[in-house]
């Protein structure tokens, strides 16, 4: 029998990566006994907190990304206007910037540049949990948006003038048409924000702060409870990460086979 | 005259220029890709704005330049057929059709009828995915007849139809107009479908308008 050497090499190679991952993803459960987790997990006040605080934060953060993301993406994938391949450009930027830069430009933004007049209208960001809205906002809208461009440019725009020919006007034409058709990539846009918002720390550190049961969302309490030493806390709200992770691949993994094939309904 | 159209439309390097009135017949707009054909179509439309000129039809005006009038396109009740038939993937065929009435339950009756009269009625929940050439045409027409348009657009819609096909659904285009008596603008770069729609032509070729006896000289 005759072996098929770079077949065996890729092989190897793909096998080695995977385990290497999973061993990642489950070695925080080989480090807590079963027992002492699902008590932390239960019981703990710290980690329903964060993990509250992270949802609600993240939803919020979400919510606003679709609002302005969904006019971003369609200005940048239907209207041509000058320097809009640079702006395509700096919308990009929060995607390959570390986080930690984004937070500080916001600190600075929001607190000594806009501090006062923000807080006058009511809005304070700095060290409050409306700061991690807004650095949870700014590093996932970036994501949504690409996601939302790409959604948007795969449109035939003939379908858009055929909508109008029939009586839509603009309004109509985007609930109707750009909205529906753009379906998958808004699910995945909205997932992957979300999953990134949950995720986010860098920013959030900068402008909210890490201070217990205040502005203290999972990756947060992570951080903290690994500086005094609380390894098995830590551990724990690693794994309720990992769990929404999977959670948000399963729900991916689920659009990707029940999205709507047109045509495959009769 | 139901329809008086004069366009310009300004390019820079290219300059489109034109001027035809018609009544309740087929026109053609004849010439090779490139030449300006779709634009005036989208002019007409209300997709795309001509530079000067004016649209008049049935005594309203759509555009006018000196008067600062630009109908918008959902206004105009201007079917138009494009070149890929432009379907809503995401709806079926009776949707299709139905996609341009506000009061769908009243006009429930009506797109029966024309599904009808096209022989779709059992293609209704099928997805445009799903249809051939053929097919796609028809529910195309029928979803551009049913907002009961004054006017309808067809921008080379036979252009991906195999020719047995073609022939056929030049008869049933012929046949439509002749029915529902409005004035038909019918896109083309191919003689032969000129030749056999048109009754009138406009020639996007040489930047000027041949009437059809002369066409046919020239083409024969």
């Amino acid at each position: 029998m005759r072996y098929n050497i770079f077949k065996l090499i890729m092989s190897g190679i793909f096998t080695l990566f995977v385990i290497f991952i999973i061993l990642v993803l489950i070695s925080p459960t080989l480090y807590i006994k079963t027992t002492n987790l699902l008590n932390l997990l239960l019981h703990s006040r710290e980690v329903t907190f964060s993990l509250i605080l992270s949802i609600t934060t993240s939803i919020s953060a979400v919510i606003l990304a679709v609002l302005f993301g969904l006019p971003t993406a369609y200005v940048l994938s239907r209207y041509e206007f000058k320097f809009k391949k640079l702006i395509d450009i700096i919308l990009d930027i929060p995607l390959v910037l570390p986080p930690i830069i984004l937070g500080l430009s916001l600190l600075v933004l929001l607190g000594p540049i806009g501090g006062n007049q923000l807080a006058k209208l009511g809005l304070n960001f700095v060290f409050t949990r409306l700061g991690i809205v807004m650095a949870q906002f700014v590093v996932a809208a970036p994501l949504l948006i690409r996601s939302l461009k790409i959604a948007f440019s795969n449109i035939d725009p003939k379908l858009e003038k055929a909508a109008m020919t029939l009586g839509d006007n603009h309004f109509q034409v985007f609930k109707n048409i750009t909205l529906p058709l753009s379906k998958d990539g808004i699910i995945t846009g909205i997932t992957t924000a979300w999953a990134r918002a949950m995720g986010e720390f860098g920013a959030t550190v900068m402008l909210a702060g890490a201070t217990r049961f205040k502005t203290e969302t999972l990756p947060v309490a992570v951080y903290l409870n690994m500086t005094t030493g609380d390894l098995e806390m830590a551990v724990t709200v690693s794994i309720v990460m990992i769990i929404f992770s999977i959670l948000i691949m399963g729900i991916l993994q689920f659009y990707n086979k029940s999205l709507y094939k047109y045509g495959g309904i009769n | 005259m139901v329809l008086d159209f004069k366009l310009i439309k300004d390019f820079g390097c290219k300059k489109i220029d034109k001027k035809f009135q018609l009544d309740n017949d087929i026109l053609v707009f004849f010439g090779p890709s490139g030449s300006g054909k779709t634009t005036i179509l989208n002019c007409l439309a209300g997709l795309d704005t001509p530079d000067r000129g004016y649209i008049k039809l049935n005594n309203k005006v759509l555009y006018s330049a000196k008067q600062n009038i630009n109908v918008k396109t959902f206004k105009r009740k201007i079917g138009y057929i494009f070149q890929d038939y432009a379907l809503f993937p995401h709806l079926n065929v009776f949707e299709n059709i139905i996609y341009g009435k506000r009061d769908k339950a009243k006009d429930i009756h009506k797109i029966v009828q024309l599904m009808e009269k096209f022989h779709i009625s059992e293609l209704k929940d099928r997805y445009p995915t799903t249809l051939s050439g053929g097919e796609k045409q028809r529910v195309a027409l029928a979803r551009a007849l049913m907002i009961e348009p004054e006017l309808l657009l067809l921008d080379e819609p036979l252009s991906s139809v195999d020719y047995n096909l073609k022939n056929k659904l030049m008869r049933e285009i012929k046949m439509i107009q002749k029915e529902w008596d409005i004035p038909f603008i019918y896109v083309t770069h191919s003689i032969k479908e000129a030749r056999f729609l048109g009754n009138q032509f406009l020639s996007f070729k040489n930047e000027k308008e041949v009437e059809i006896n002369e066409y046919k000289e020239n083409i024969s």
